[in-house]
């Protein structure tokens, strides 16, 4: 599905990623994993476009889409769910979710049925639906995520981004977001995700990648690496 | 491990001054030695009286662009009035001279002295709001100002203007004795006198964008909330601002009246006002070389314009630059070639159409807007902006006395003997409404000296309201927060602004990061400290010693505090290139510079991983040591449960449970709304 080859990226003259190669698989679930700086949020934006990559390859089902923009990378089926939310506060929730099947209704990929897939996100997200009138930026952080999660299902996508889905939410909300991330690998959604809960991604993921200083120091299916004394000890801490 | 992990994170770190920064250092100086030799030498080379003078108007505008600069570049305003604060300036001088005979002395005291009380007077209902209020209020001023000298005849003699006699700098009649260098010497006074003032003037722009109202100018631009929540006032400084600028223009206003000899009201329009802000963008902002170039290009320029032959050449030899980077990009397939292929091309068509036109005089304005497009799209740092990437070992380093630094003195300054019964901060009744949404219905909070406080709820609780409450970014609807000072009194907290509530003792993190981006970390903590500066704008221009011994301490001060957050070495690399942990300890830092009796954590651990939750927690630990109370609002309920003596639950704007940390995991209702049931993946 997704096959990346010696990524180098980073901003202006600094370099963050030295070279990663890695794959994502069809179906599956793929984590990346490490300390912060580690470049985990930067492989994140290269891949879809908002950054421009120095060197390497990403291919998205055979096309090579390094060096496109954010919008055409959109278009080729790749969901970025970024960190932060950054959902359109002064729209409506339903006008957000439509927004993110644009770049489907434009592009050459199938268009299909627009409202059926929304209705599709509020049956994974009731609060969404409760709520679709209201502005997107009077919702609560918990909402603004489900809403970010949401829109970029909407792309109908091939791969789905999650960046620290889980940041800044409280305890409860956490575990409703991991429910409904197990949910959509069950409906065979394909996702690479980054997680400030190492130990909670590695849960739900098939196989996963350690990064270190902008390389890849480790990697196994994460079942095996969660269980390794190592990576516990460097990335896991005590708990979570 | 987990310090082997933070090594590595340290080790992605950019190196933020590379070992070609020793270059660097002397950037500044051996420009300034070029400058003045060039300046000296000129008129001595240069025999012609017209370049000589092109010169001068030169030097004149730069003094002025200057000025401009710390208001744009620095504070990050926009003024449209800076053409009318120049005709302010020269008509101060000449209006002094028509009806008082006073010569260019007191009119260069009066040009800055007047144009900078109009530059108060403007200020102060400007800035008090934010958003584009400068650039509409100045733009009505420097039209009204134009108006005003036009019909203010009796005053400033209406359309015909004033004309003046050659500028006497020294009068030697009145020592009763010849020029000791001739008459074609005393051609050239005028001439130095407007070089010393330039000089002058870098040295003195120099000074204050380096002081603590250089940093606060920063700090404002880049964050105005958290500039106010350390104590800096955002609107007082950009006053401040804007007041030197003015100043500014009013010296350069009497330098420009006695060279040309001759002011009327239409050369101060709007086109000049276009023509400074262009140079500050085209030269480069926050630099003093940039607003140098800028204005030998916009004075330059229209000469260039009124000559086709000139223009022609000038064509050709952009377009035949242009050809050769473009061949280049193509041969070795260079990945911006189609990036460039544009503007290269409209480069190399733009000399056969010199070469079509019979004169370009009338298309002046359409060159200056196809520059102005030009920059912004190219290079939108400016020339020596661009310059300064290219050549990274040309950029002046960071801190001119920050190169041997070490720490010494204390982090931290022991907030002691408060430890008591008596609560430290007391929040009664707090009410806080935007529009029909009660974001705090009503909340007590008791906050006992010497302990860490935790407030937790879910989102959309009225957590980060409160901490905007506490801080007086907002004003509660009702109730009010008292903080104890000292034996039995306490100070009312609701009502005041935030620099007021930051400088009682009261500083805070923020939940997404508000660091001064373009600033260092040192410097980022040095806006925290500026509450032990004491000096005025006059000691940071003359660079008195009190000014110096405050600057060094503050800086040991500061290198102590990010020791302490564990910064220590990362002091010179510029807050928005750290990665994001390290930003969010050095919020703490720069909130603890402020020597807070109380510390508002406002989810310090969001999107850390574990070994630098770890790092965290001993550093709030140590805070907490040292006598400084912290309200601590997190989400990750392992930092809460195994820091927070007492923790607070908010949910729907009300408290639903207080008490220690074991009681309240335990409480159902805290289980049921914020909690949830225990999850096998999240607990582990």
């Amino acid at each position: 599905m997704l096959d990346v080859t010696g990524l180098a990226a980073g901003y202006g003259q600094v370099e963050v990623l030295h070279g990663l190669t890695f794959a994502v698989p069809k179906g599956q679930v793929v984590t990346l994993i490490g300390s912060n700086g580690a470049g985990k949020t930067t492989t994140m934006r290269a891949l879809s476009g908002m950054i421009k990559p120095k060197a390497g390859s990403i291919r998205l089902n055979g096309r090579e889409i390094a060096g496109l923009d954010s919008h055409e990378v959109a278009r080729t089926g790749l969901a970025h769910s970024p960190e932060g939310r950054r959902v359109f506060p002064t729209l409506t929730v339903e006008d957000n979710l439509t927004l993110g099947a644009f770049p489907r209704l434009t592009g050459s990929r199938p268009k299909g049925d627009v409202s059926a897939d929304r209705e599709r996100v509020y049956e994974l997200f009731p609060r969404l639906k409760e709520r679709r009138a209201q502005l997107a930026g009077t919702l609560s952080g918990g909402e603004q995520q489900m809403l970010a999660m949401g829109r970029a299902l909407m792309l109908r996508p091939e791969i789905l981004l999650l960046d620290e889905p889980s940041m800044g939410l409280a305890p409860k909300l956490v575990e409703e977001v991991f429910r409904t991330i197990r949910r959509l690998k069950e409906e065979a959604v394909t996702m690479l995700l980054v997680e400030q809960f190492a130990m909670a991604a590695l849960g739900v993921a098939d196989h996963a990648y350690v990064l270190e200083n902008g390389r890849i120091r480790f990697q196994g299916p994460a079942a095996q690496l969660r269980n390794d004394p190592a990576v516990r000890a460097a990335y896991l801490g005590g708990s979570h | 491990m987990a310090q082997s992990a933070q090594a590595l994170a340290r080790e992605t770190i950019p190196p933020a001054a590379p070992a070609a920064a020793g270059l660097g250092r002397f950037t500044g100086l051996i420009g300034a030695a070029l400058l003045v030799l060039f300046l000296a030498a000129f008129p001595l080379v240069v025999t012609s009286q017209y370049y000589v003078h092109l010169l001068m108007v030169i030097a004149i505008y730069a003094i002025l662009i200057l000025g401009l600069d710390i208001v744009v570049g620095y504070t990050g305003q926009v003024s449209l009035g800076h053409a009318g604060l120049f005709g302010v300036g020269a008509y101060s001088a000449a209006v002094l001279f028509l009806h008082f005979k006073l010569g260019l002395w007191w009119g260069i005291l009066a040009g800055i002295g007047v144009t900078a009380g109009f530059g108060l007077l403007l200020a102060i209902p400007a800035l008090r709001v934010s958003g584009p209020y400068l650039a509409m209020v100045t733009l009505a001023f420097g039209t009204i100002i134009q108006i005003f000298i036009n019909e203010m005849t009796p005053l400033t003699n209406g359309p015909l203007g004033i004309t003046l006699p050659p500028a006497r700098v020294i009068d030697f009649s009145l020592l009763g004795m010849q020029a000791p260098w001739g008459a074609a010497g005393r051609k050239l006074e005028f001439y130095y006198l407007v070089c010393l003032c330039l000089l002058l003037t870098i040295v003195v722009v120099n000074r204050i964008v380096r002081s603590p109202f250089g940093r606060a100018f920063e700090a404002l631009r880049d964050s105005p909330i958290a500039c106010d929540c350390m104590g800096v006032s955002v609107y007082r400084y950009k006053v401040y601002a804007f007041v030197v600028s003015a100043a500014l223009a009013g010296l350069a206003g009497a330098l420009f009246a006695w060279s040309e000899r001759y002011v009327a009201p239409n050369s101060y329009g709007f086109e000049l006002t276009v023509l400074f802000l262009l140079a500050v963008t085209m030269g480069g902002r926050k630099s003093r070389a940039g607003p140098l170039i800028g204005a030998a290009i916009i004075v330059m320029m229209p000469n260039i314009l009124a000559d086709i032959a000139l223009v022609r050449i000038m064509a050709g030899l952009i377009a035949a630059v242009a050809l050769v980077i473009l061949a280049v990009a193509f041969l070795r397939r260079q990945e911006n070639r189609t990036a460039i292929l544009i503007p290269a091309l409209l480069c190399i068509a733009f000399f056969p159409a010199t070469l079509a036109m019979q004169s370009v005089t009338d298309f002046r304005l359409t060159v200056f807007g196809l520059m102005i497009l030009f920059v912004v799209y190219y290079l939108p740092e400016g020339i020596v902006g661009y310059i300064r990437e290219k050549l990274p070992f040309l950029r002046p380093a960071h801190t001119g006395e920050g190169t041997a630094l070490s720490s010494s003195g204390e982090a931290l300054i022991q907030q002691g003997g408060r430890a008591g019964a008596d609560p430290l901060l007391k929040v009664e009744g707090a009410v806080m409404q935007f529009g029909g949404l009660k974001a705090l219905a009503g909340v007590n909070l008791d906050v006992r000296p010497g302990t860490i406080h935790g407030l937790i709820g879910p989102n959309g609780s009225g957590k980060s309201t409160m901490m905007n409450v506490l801080t007086g970014i907002y004003k509660p609807t009702d109730g009010g927060v008292t903080l104890a000072a000292g034996a039995g009194s306490g100070k009312r907290l609701d009502g005041l602004t935030p620099s007021d509530i930051a400088l009682s003792g009261v500083a805070r993190t923020f939940q997404n990061v508000q660091l001064f981006r373009e600033m260092t970390a040192l410097e980022n903590v040095l806006v925290g400290l500026h509450h032990a500066f004491h000096g005025t704008i006059f000691d940071a221009i003359l660079g008195t010693p009190r000014r110096r011994r405050e600057e060094r301490e503050a800086r040991a001060r500061a290198m102590a505090i990010l020791d302490f957050v564990g910064l220590g070495s990362l002091a010179q690399v510029e807050a928005r290139n750290l990665p994001y942990g390290k930003q969010r300890l050095l919020e703490i830092g720069r909130a603890l510079a402020l020597d807070p009796v109380l510390l508002l954590l406002d989810e310090p651990a969001a999107g850390l991983t574990a070994p630098d939750i770890a790092e965290l927690i001993t550093i709030i630990r140590k805070i907490r040591d040292a006598g400084i109370t912290v309200i601590l609002i997190e989400h990750h309920m392992d930092v809460v449960m195994g820091l927070c003596d007492r923790v607070s639950v908010l949910d729907f704007g009300h408290k639903i449970a207080e008490g220690s940390a074991r009681e309240v995991q335990a409480d159902p209702k805290v289980i049921e709304a914020y909690l949830g049931s225990p999850v096998a993946d999240a607990a582990e």
